[in-house]
């Protein structure tokens, strides 16, 4: 998933316009986007979109309420047995967390005779005591698939000045992208809030991209087609993956000076796996 | 009300009123092609500085219409370049009003805003008898939907209307043209002034052929660029203050800030360069509404980008098109139409920045027709159907709610049109069976763009075989329209009701593509 | 005793629901009725059958819903009827 485009839970014109924007996933928000006082009505919509609603190939993702609330439950069991989605919990800091949601999950699952373990979560990260449990999380169940940062809260407990430093968070990434690397899951860009800013949304993009990161989650339907640019695989990148796999079946080790080893080519063969899905996205 | 049926199969009465015999559509025939000259102005301006008339100052308007010989009955006319700034419609419909003036055949480029009210109350006064125009907008557009109005609408496409005007099919006893100025031998202007509106090129049939002009300015200066000169006009008055400037940019050309309607437009540009339209020396135009004029900003950005020399542009004029010239990245501007300042502004300075009639513009019978030399256009469109025809006056739900315009004149003559709308507004789906009213026949509309899905007429396989190759995904318009009432759910078919007639749809030839009839009243009414 | 979901926004339903009086009322206002007036009295009276709501009254102000928004925002007046009268029965 390059992007994954924000959508608030409560708003059916939206929610029925989300999926064509070209974003790899929706993000259906039952947080921060919902007035404390349309949560139930919120997760019945979100929960009728899922259960009838053609997104096509487009992954639909849920952020539910955080744990430290009363909503999170009624919200999993609104939206899990859709079968369709991902669960995104929000300001994740311990692994306690991630184990309380799995209960719930192996509950419903088993209520709605889906099969066991098939509802994924994706954690967002949004402080310093989660960016810093990121290895423990990132390893803390089978149905983890993602970590995403989330940095206006990180930003505020740190002090870190984001809008204008481009350096501010790269920390921040390096450290969850090596802790999903050591699971091998996906690490999601926290989003540009700048709606105006594209060049800024550019930059940031692809300096998290640069830093290792697979994808970044957006809040405007204007924002997708650039993220979708830089997480895609470039024309040079995707022939010389080509070649490398070439040179892979001929035995030479190298290709234009570069040593060709188990690494490179599955670098490569991830290379070409998501150009290949992403053309079939283009074709949709 | 005798009846007859054309060939798209439409329920048309056999007479109308004061309007007469209707001649059922029978085909659009040929596709006419005018192409290798482009003037480099227009010669019915030189038409009219050959009428020799003398224009006399008149200090009031009742004494400039007193003078012209109106009687009950007769046709006048008015052009609506200022938009939702016009003043002087309503000013001269009061006028005639309380002159005592009746059955009045009410001839009219278009009408938007304050005018509408004021048409209105003229009706329902029996000031006039009919009304000609492309389109219409609220509280008109209620009575005539309501059956209130109580007298007959035509309507007609830009190029129709000037069709009819030149041909003599109607006569035009009093035209009155709103100037932003004008000078002591009565030449006009739109281009300079406190009010200052661009082209004045929907009035130029009128001035052409009507038995008396009345030129109605609020700013006299010593000379001006000309639009249409003192020898076409037969009196002038000044008066307060012909409307505003404020309202230039407003009616239905507003740019978009939505961001379905920018993937739409996207979308087009992907398809429209596809098709292999755009190459140097290409031409374009784009109809108002939010989505056409994202789509001709997005192929002027991108000729800019690629560096393709495009011979013109023509239509409705907005700021990026002036660029366009400034930045010599196109030769010519046709404008009949001022869309914003900066036009109105540049038609004045820039020699390629050509004023043109409606005549010039779309009228079938004009020998350079712009409309048929035309690469590309650009539509919006209420509704769409399986036939491709295009609905841009009524919506889905027979509200009326558009115009004609050009568009029937431009996809009769452009080698490419293309409709671009969203597939559904609300809960209310754009892709139907059969449409509601056909304003432009689907035989001259190639494409239709949505957000879900693009499909290519079926007639023109070799664009749909050139799309294909260049990876462009269609879909058949079936297909299209299913996957949309998938989502709204299949709407009720609305039952006309024959005995009700709201109005006529004239093609640009004078023959009648469709009717608008009142809707068949529920016995079972959902509302309590 | 009455709940109410959604909004008069368009492309979404207001539903309110009153307890109290027989036969139940069902009044519809639409922005889209002569397209798909039949189709919203069939949805809502299914439904309103589905809850075994029959007495009352039931008003629906439908800015061009779609069907299934007008089933969650039912589903949702009715859930918070049902935990109004749990509250105070």
């Amino acid at each position: 998933m390059r992007s994954l485009l924000y959508c608030p839970g409560n708003t059916p014109s939206m929610l029925t316009q989300a999926g064509i924007y070209g974003s790899d996933a929706i993000v259906f928000d039952l947080e921060d986007a919902v007035a404390p006082e349309q949560k139930d009505e919120a997760r019945v919509l979100c929960g009728a979109y899922l259960a009838s609603f053609d997104y096509g190939d487009t992954s639909c993702i849920v952020r539910i309420n955080g744990l430290d609330t009363d909503l999170w439950l009624a919200d999993l069991s609104a939206v899990v047995p859709s079968a369709r989605v991902i669960v995104r919990i929000p300001k994740v800091e311990q692994p306690r967390q991630v184990e309380q949601v799995c209960e719930a999950l192996e509950r419903i699952e088993s209520e709605y005779a889906l099969p066991a373990g098939s509802t994924k979560l994706h954690l967002l990260l949004e402080t310093p005591q989660g960016i810093e449990q990121a290895f423990v999380l990132a390893g803390s169940s089978p149905r983890v698939t993602a970590l995403a940062f989330g940095a206006e809260d990180y930003c505020s407990a740190t002090g870190i000045r984001r809008y204008g430093e481009p350096f501010a968070l790269d920390y921040v990434r390096s450290r969850l992208v090596s802790a999903a690397g050591a699971y091998g899951i996906a690490c999601f860009d926290t989003v540009w809030g700048m709606l105006s800013d594209h060049e800024g949304l550019q930059r940031e993009a692809e300096r998290s991209r640069a830093l290792g990161c697979s994808g970044k989650s957006v809040i405007h339907p204007d924002q997708v087609a650039i993220v979708n640019a830089v997480f895609s695989a470039t024309i040079e990148e995707i022939d010389q993956a080509r070649r490398i796999l070439e040179r892979a079946d001929t035995a030479l080790s190298q290709l234009d000076g570069r040593m060709i080893d188990a690494p490179v080519l599955s670098q490569a063969r991830r290379i070409l796996a998501k150009a290949e899905n992403g053309s079939q996205e283009g074709k949709r | 009300m005798s009846r007859q049926e054309n060939v798209l199969g439409r329920i048309l009465p056999e007479r109308v009123g004061l309007y007469g015999t209707v001649k059922p559509f029978s085909g659009v025939g040929e596709r006419i092609r005018h192409e290798g000259v482009l003037p480099d102005h227009d010669t019915i301006i030189d038409q009219m500085y050959q009428m020799g008339k003398q224009t006399r100052r008149m200090s009031t308007l009742a004494s400039a219409i007193g003078e012209s010989g109106l009687k009950d009955g007769m046709r006048i006319s008015f052009h609506h370049h200022l938009r939702l700034g016009d003043r002087v419609l309503s000013q001269v419909l009061t006028l005639l009003t309380s002159l005592g003036y009746r059955d009045l055949i009410l001839c009219l480029s278009s009408v938007m805003g304050q005018g509408c009210t004021a048409v209105l109350e003229a009706a329902k006064a029996g000031v006039i008898s009919m009304i000609e125009t492309t389109g219409v907008k609220s509280p008109l557009s209620e009575a005539i939907e309501q059956g209130t109005l109580g007298i007959p609408v035509i309507f007609r496409s830009h190029g129709g209307r000037a069709q009819a005007i030149e041909s003599g099919r109607i006569s035009i006893d009093l035209a009155f043209i709103a100037a932003s100025a004008a000078d002591e031998d009565g030449n006009l202007t739109g281009s300079i002034g406190e009010n200052r509106f661009g082209s004045l090129g929907y009035a130029m049939p009128d001035a052409h052929t009507a038995c008396c002009v009345i030129g109605i300015t609020d700013c006299i200066v010593p000379s001006l660029p000309v639009s249409i000169p003192g020898t076409a006009v037969d009196m002038l008055v000044v008066v307060d203050s012909i409307g505003s400037k404020a309202g230039l940019a407003g009616g239905s050309i507003r740019r978009t800030g939505r961001p379905l309607e920018r993937l739409i437009a996207r979308t087009a540009l992907q398809a429209i360069v596809a098709s292999g339209v755009i190459a140097p020396g290409c031409s374009f135009q784009a109809g108002s509404g939010g989505i056409s004029l994202e789509v001709s900003t997005l192929i002027a950005q991108y000729l800019r980008d690629h560096r393709i020399p495009c011979s013109f542009i023509s239509g409705g004029v907005t700021a990026p098109l002036v660029d366009m010239l400034s930045e010599r990245a196109c030769d010519r501007l046709y404008d009949v139409q001022s869309f914003d300042d900066q036009a109105a502004v540049s038609i004045a300075e820039h020699p390629s920045h050509i004023e043109m009639s409606s005549s010039l513009y779309a009228n079938p019978d004009a020998p350079l027709c712009i409309a048929h030399q035309l690469d590309l256009m650009i539509l919006s469109a209420a509704e769409v159907d399986l036939d491709f025809h295009i609905n841009s006056l009524t919506g889905t739900d027979g509200r009326l709610l558009g115009a004609l315009g050009g568009a029937p004149d431009t996809a009769a003559g452009a080698l490419l049109t293309v409709v671009v709308l969203p597939s559904f507004r609300g809960r209310i789906p754009s892709v139907n069976r059969r449409v509601n009213t056909v304003c432009t026949p689907g035989s001259t509309v190639d494409m239709v763009v949505t957000e879900r899905g693009i499909a290519v007429n079926p007639t023109r396989e070799d664009l749909h075989h050139r799309l294909e190759q260049q990876g462009i995904a269609l879909i058949p318009i079936a297909t299209l329209m299913d996957r949309v009432h998938h989502i709204t759910g299949i709407p009720q078919v609305i039952a006309p009701d024959y005995e009700q007639l709201r109005g006529i749809i004239e093609y640009r030839d004078g023959t009648v593509l469709d009717a608008i009839w009142g809707q068949r009243q529920r016995l079972d009414q959902l509302l309590l | 005793m009455q709940a109410e979901a959604g909004y008069a926004v368009k492309g979404d339903v207001r539903v309110q629901i009153l307890t109290g009086g027989e036969p139940l009322k069902l009044k519809i206002t639409s922005k889209v009725e002569k397209l798909y007036g039949d189709q919203i009295r069939t949805a809502a009276e299914l439904l309103l059958q589905h809850y075994g709501i029959h007495s009352g009254t039931v008003i629906i102000d439908d800015h061009g819903a779609l069907e299934l928004v007008l089933q969650a925002r039912m589903r949702s007046a009715v859930e918070r009827l049902q935990h109004l009268q749990e509250e105070c029965p």
